[in-house]
């Protein structure tokens, strides 16, 4: 069981993660919440830019959200298991 | 009346507006902001209705200036018609709550709803507008389709009463919404998904990008080229320049009249490079020259924006741009300087900050030769082989890299991170790129043009007064040291604040070896932006940051130029330059990575 928190930015091309943290201040956690990005919330990461470039998931089948770097170390996931 | 157009970005705003509108549209700053937005007047059963393209907003609790612009703009309006995607319901809904919390009437256009079918997703229109209780018309804006059904609610003026909810509350109500309204039936990956996330990733990704903006450099240049061959210079060089002959022998030449209309004749011809009359070398320069490659540019532009392919690029850059100190989408305007720098240094007071802007105008006046100038330095250089185009552009690059690094380290305060929507790609719509076309060439035309004007007044004036003799005295000697280059290139270089084009034609008949050529060409693009842009540019960052820029400008040309005397001198000192300057980006980069973490905690 893969049951610990890691950061969006750990996660591998092709994973999905259950939104469950925000390492960052209210500020942070507004921006992402308009964009669709709050806890409880299903992410599949579809891309990671070489040289610690941003980040870009999939959120629930919707929108495409690319993060750069350092926000995307602040957003913690919980790993969903493949199937 | 004012008609507000709202809703989350790229959910089709921009079609819906100018589907509506006719040509009597006009984009402008919002009072007091940098923030741009369009607005556009047409009759609807005998009624004037003013139709405003509301920024882009995720949601009415602002977290960037052009959703404060968006929150301030609800206050003027009549009725808002709140555009939503409906392919992604959930989200935009969030914005539509927030909006049928405020005292204003609320039309929810359903965009998009040809591509819910695609998506297997299914949405009951009678229990969405029961549960919002506004009228909820499905559009597809591409075609047209719903928009007419859409106006007939223009006079509708119900403002429901819906209690105010925290965030949280409202993600719940949507939730409860989703499950009423909302089917979706799981698909598997199209072929177009995969695409899209092909664009994304890097391996695949950069590649794409280079192909795309190399595709892109060739269509500008042919159909820049075309409308100058084929509609500038017969223009000119035909009906204008007969005009302009029986007003020259009107004037009698040498009057204060001629000088300032028509300029010096060249064998008793006009020259319309050379003249420098307000009417000959004034109206040639923007429109013969300058107009055809603005148009053709705006063109690519319009149907690159329009396709969602440049959040794409923004993201593949975007770690080199934060280098610097930018992020990915100040890459917008970088590619607009390598049309014009005029309209480049315009867009990047679209930047988050006062830096950012300072370090893109600056970044991009340096190194970016716009279309004109690259046209020469091909034509002119790349006479002695294509490897010498490459020493010009990669000095040039280096010279971004080093400048950008340096900026960044010493300027207080650092970039923000990326955080952007990707859109989905889509065909552009060649109406609506049409329209944007339009209203980008009046922009261009209304700023532009007095810059040039204003311009060729200074130039002249500055000849009259003596100015470039002296100049050419003072700085000729320290050029020939320093950069190995005879001091005729001085009056080239004086030229190029006009033009610069001209300039590196002005190289032509002096017989320089490659080396000098090379040296030339970079100092030339590095030294000073022409005259229009550096007006811009004042005009934009103010007398104090202005002079700031033009400092950095004048440092970075005498070391390129005296860099590359250097390295090109003998092997030896190609090898050593090369390593040092390897050294100096490596050392910037660390001291840049450190600053930035010192800042991060």
């Amino acid at each position: 069981m893969k049951n610990r928190l890691i950061s969006l930015s750990h996660l591998k091309e092709g994973e999905k993660g259950i939104v469950t943290d925000f390492r960052g201040g209210e500020k942070l956690r507004k921006k992402l919440d308009s964009l669709g990005i709050r806890k409880g919330k299903s992410v599949k990461k579809i891309s990671d830019m070489v040289l610690r470039g941003p980040i870009t998931i999939k959120i629930e089948n919707s929108s495409r959200i690319a993060i750069g770097r350092g926000m995307a170390e602040k957003i913690m996931v919980r790993l969903e298991s493949h199937r | 009346m004012k008609v507000l157009l709202m809703g989350n970005p790229n959910v089709g705003k921009s079609v819906v507006f100018s589907r509506l509108t006719g040509t009597s549209v006009t984009s402008s700053n919002y009072a007091g902001t940098t923030v741009e937005y369009k607005k556009g007047l047409f009759k609807h059963n005998g009624k004037n209705i003013e139709l405003i393209d509301v920024p882009g907003t995720y949601t009415l609790d602002p977290t960037n200036k052009a959703e404060e612009v968006a929150v301030e703009m609800l206050k003027e309006g009549d009725i808002v018609y709140n555009i939503i995607d409906a392919t992604n319901l959930e989200r935009n809904l969030n914005l539509t709550l927030q909006l049928l919390e405020e005292d204003i009437p609320i039309v929810v256009l359903l965009n998009m709803w040809d591509e819910t079918k695609h998506k297997g997703i299914n949405i009951d229109l009678d229990k969405l507008r029961d549960k919002l209780k506004v009228p909820v018309i499905p559009t597809v804006a591409t075609t047209g389709n719903g928009l007419r059904e859409a106006l007939d609610y223009i006079d509708y003026r119900e403002i429901k009463d819906f209690e105010k909810l925290t965030s949280d509350q409202r993600w719940v109500e949507i939730g409860h919404i989703i499950n009423a309204v909302q089917e979706i039936k799981p698909k598997h990956h199209s072929g177009k998904e995969i695409l899209e996330e092909y664009t994304l990733k890097p391996w695949s990704g950069l590649p794409i990008a280079a192909g795309i903006l190399y595709l892109v450099f060739i269509v500008i240049r042919f159909i820049g080229e075309g409308l100058i061959g084929y509609i500038a210079e017969p223009f000119f060089e035909g009906p204008y320049y007969n005009l302009l002959m029986s007003i020259s022998s009107l004037l009698n030449e040498g009057s204060f009249l001629h000088d300032l209309f028509i300029g010096q004749l060249v064998n008793g011809q006009i020259d319309f490079e050379q003249s420098f009359g307000l009417l000959t070398t004034g109206i040639f320069i923007p429109f013969a020259a300058v107009l055809p490659y603005i148009v053709s540019f705006y063109f690519v532009l319009s149907i690159l924006e329009d396709s969602g392919y440049l959040p794409r690029l923004a993201v593949l850059v975007d770690n080199l741009m934060h280098k610097v100190g930018l992020h990915g989408f100040s890459i917008i305007p970088m590619i607009l300087g390598f049309g014009c720098n005029v309209p480049a240094a315009l867009a990047a007071r679209n930047l988050d900050s006062k830096r950012e802007q300072f370090i893109a105008s600056t970044l991009m006046s340096i190194s970016i030769p716009c279309m004109a100038q690259t046209a020469m330095i091909i034509g002119l250089v790349g006479a002695f082989g294509g490897i010498y185009i490459f020493y010009v552009f990669a000095s040039l690059f280096v010279v971004w890299i080093i400048v950008g690094l340096l900026l960044n380290y010493f300027l207080p305060g650092y970039s923000s991170d990326l955080l952007l929507e990707i859109p989905t790609l889509r065909t552009p719509v060649f109406k609506v790129v049409l329209k944007k076309l339009w209203m980008r060439i009046v922009n261009f035309l209304k700023e532009a043009i007095p810059f040039v004007l204003l311009g060729v007044l200074a130039v002249n004036a500055m000849y009259a007064l003596g100015f470039f003799d002296l100049l050419t005295r003072f700085i000729g000697p320290i050029f020939a040291k320093l950069f190995g280059l005879p001091k005729e290139v001085i009056s080239a270089l004086l030229m190029g604040f006009l033009r610069k084009d001209l300039a590196m034609g002005m190289l032509a008949p002096l017989n320089l070896t490659v080396k000098q050529l090379v040296i030339s060409s970079a100092i030339l693009t590095v030294y000073f932006p022409c005259v229009a842009t550096f007006i811009v540019l004042f005009r934009e960052l103010g007398l104090k940051n202005m002079i700031k820029s033009a400092g950095v400008m004048i440092v970075s040309a005498v070391t390129v130029g005296t860099i590359l005397n250097i390295g090109f001198n003998s092997i030896f000192g190609s090898i050593i330059t090369l390593f040092s300057i390897f050294i100096v980006i490596m050392i910037l980069y660390r001291m840049t990575g450190k600053k930035h973490l010192k800042l991060m905690e």
